[in-house]
């Protein structure tokens, strides 16, 4: 095996959105970020990776890890993704993330919310992601301790585990308009409502339309309303449709908790299954389209748009299944004199 | 709906042309005055943010702005020929009152906690807006007008053009928002709730915009007001002709304001001490 890699992509603006004002919706500091990066880093160098390659920012993320290089430390070697010029848009997400897959990442890191892991996961080809939770909706990073997340990345990059054993590919919704093709990770949501405007998605008054690629019962965000009807685990080929309407003109009312500090009632006219590969249109034309929660897509009057739950999403890494498999490997164990004078 | 989509397009558009003609003046010493008492920085690429913060306000509401003041007071809807006449130190109409504004841009924030303090104990449900320019976000008395606002949960929103408030005012207890200032809708919606949140007496928020500042002609995607024309005749809300005619209006508009300016009789309250001192 040639140098081992691994990237980092942080997300600067991630948790800083308008559920800040609307919700309880927790702010996730800077400075916890890059702590996590360099927790990341300490794992990696455990695990004897070459080379960390990493997202930059202007948001004090990368400048944080750069003072703490210069100070020294037990990391791997440390490169930034410096060759494209920020934006302070999702496009240094895309940017980072196709510098670290051409320099032959094994797994690639990613610090967000859903509306992160969904930018990184429509441009890692077929390398692995571990998306970590920093944003506000988190149905898709998990909320895990960033050392052991490293840890699980770095053996997976530097290939003392094999990746087929450790890792899933995930089902996405992509959405195909006249000019675009999206994907979503967890769910598309049709807005009557205008314009993108603040982009998050809080107000469930306005929705026509939801698709789930999985519903949990414990989930947050919108996939909750079909995980409290007709809940579909995330290791089904299957995901979910919904249409919604009013509340007072539908059947079925679900209390659901759309984003942190926001339970709203949100009315179901009716749900269904979403097979993989069928292709709905969306009664979209002159509304907006939401992607994992976030308004996306501003569809002209007359404008079509469709929507297909397709399994040939990114794989991911289930750091559980990893963590168990490097102590079946014995990975993480050294047996010393004392130990083996032991055993005899 | 359209109204007030034509409304935020004019006050755009007012703001633009504006800025573009005092440019003009600037560059070409165009004025017969050979005076020119008040400066003008740029704000061009801005309005959307003036515009979507600056329509939820009224009478009852102060807004502090940075050198670039000029441009907020036309969105809080000062008369515009009065504020290019007062720009050439002149007067049309009544006098209008000149704005918070401060050289010195630490002060604003602790100016705007004034007024917004005073709204709290005369409980008329005003809030204060401090917009926050160049490096503003950096001096001390920003970080204690912060500290204030936070402390006794004056309703006021502090709008900082600084890359990373949001996340510093999170000691403070403050709520910090990233908005792209570029997007009028994304700006008018996110200060909407901030405001109403202020007004009822929900305390204060950092709003964070990020811009890049134009010097020359701004187009492109950049460009808030190119953005906000494709949005609202893409999604067939307002026709490109209505928005032509408003165009049209606004260039008259100034050019009449010019003409007023350069015209009126010198401002007998133009004096460095206005608004300084007062007598007890």
């Amino acid at each position: 095996m040639g140098e081992t890699v691994a990237g980092i992509v942080a997300n600067p603006a991630s948790g800083r959105d308008i559920r800040r004002l609307v919700a309880q919706a927790s702010v996730f500091p800077t400075s916890e970020k890059a702590n996590m990066v360099q927790r990341v880093l300490a794992a990696f160098a455990v695990t004897g990776l070459d080379r960390a390659l990493l997202s930059t920012d202007l948001g004090g993320i990368s400048a944080t890890v750069l003072r703490a290089l210069g100070r020294g430390g037990t990391w791997p070697k440390v490169d930034f993704c410096e060759d494209d010029p920020l934006t302070g848009t999702a496009a240094d997400t895309t940017n980072a993330v196709r510098r670290m897959v051409e320099a032959g990442a094994g797994v690639i890191v990613v610090l967000g919310g859903d509306g992160t892991a969904r930018v990184a996961a429509a441009a890692c080809d077929d390398v692995p992601l571990l998306a970590l939770s920093t944003g506000t909706n988190n149905a898709f990073p998990q909320v895990r301790e960033a050392t052991v997340a490293g840890l699980a990345a770095g053996l997976i990059a530097t290939g003392q585990i094999d990746p087929d054993l450790v890792t899933h590919r995930v089902s996405v919704l992509e959405v195909v308009t006249k000019a675009r093709r999206e994907i979503a990770l967890v769910d598309v949501c049709v807005s009557l409502s205008r314009h993108i405007g603040a982009r998050a998605l809080w107000d469930p008054s306005s929705l026509t339309e939801l698709y789930c690629t999985f519903a949990e019962p414990d989930g947050i965000g919108l996939s909750s309303v079909p995980g409290q009807l007709c809940p579909s685990p995330r290791s089904s080929p299957d995901g979910v449709a919904l249409q919604l309407g009013p509340v007072g003109e539908t059947p079925y009312v679900v209390q659901a908790p759309i984003a942190p500090g926001l339970v709203r009632p949100v009315g179901v006219r009716g749900w269904g299954l979403l097979r993989p590969g069928v292709r709905v249109e969306l009664a979209a034309a002159g509304g907006v389209i939401a992607l994992d929660g976030e308004r996306e897509l501003e569809l002209k009057t007359g404008e079509s748009a469709f929507v297909e739950l397709k399994p040939d999403g990114p794989w991911v890494v289930d750091v559980r299944a990893a963590m168990a498999e490097a102590a079946r490997k014995g990975l993480l164990r050294i047996e010393t004199e004392l130990g083996k004078e032991r055993r005899r | 709906m359209t109204d007030a989509l034509r409304g935020a397009y004019r006050v755009m558009r007012t703001i633009r042309v504006f800025e573009e003609r005092l440019r003009q003046e600037f560059t070409t010493g165009e004025f017969t005055t050979g005076e020119l008492p008040a400066s003008g920085h740029r704000y061009a690429g801005e309005e959307a943010l003036a515009t979507g913060v600056c329509l939820h306000l009224d009478a009852r509401d102060a807004i502090a702005g940075t050198h670039r003041r000029h441009d907020h007071r036309i969105a809080k809807g000062a008369d515009v020929k009065a504020v290019l006449a007062e720009i050439h130190g002149r007067q049309i109409g009544s006098r209008h009152p000149p704005g918070l504004a401060n050289g010195a841009l630490g002060g604003v924030p602790m100016l705007i906690c004034g007024t917004a303090l005073a709204a709290k104990q005369q409980d008329t449900g005003g809030v204060g807006v401090a917009f926050l320019g160049d490096d503003a976000a950096n001096p001390g008395t920003t970080l204690e007008a912060l500290h204030l606002a936070s402390a006794w949960h004056l309703p006021v929103i502090f709008v900082a053009e600084d890359i990373g408030y949001a996340d510093r005012v999170v000691g403070f207890g403050v709520p910090g928002v990233i908005v792209d200032g570029a997007d009028f809708f994304a700006v008018h919606e996110v200060a909407g709730e901030a405001i109403d949140r202020a007004r009822g007496g929900g305390g204060p928020t950092l709003l964070e915009v990020g811009f890049t500042r134009h010097r020359g002609p701004v187009g492109g995607d950049h460009d808030c007001l190119q953005r906000f024309r494709a949005r609202v005749t893409g999604s067939g809300e307002l026709a490109e002709q209505v928005l032509d005619d408003i165009d049209a209006e606004v260039a008259k508009l100034i050019e009449e304001s010019v003409a007023e300016a350069k015209t009126a009789p010198k401002s007998a309250w133009y004096d460095s001490a206005a608004d300084v001192y007062v007598s007890y």
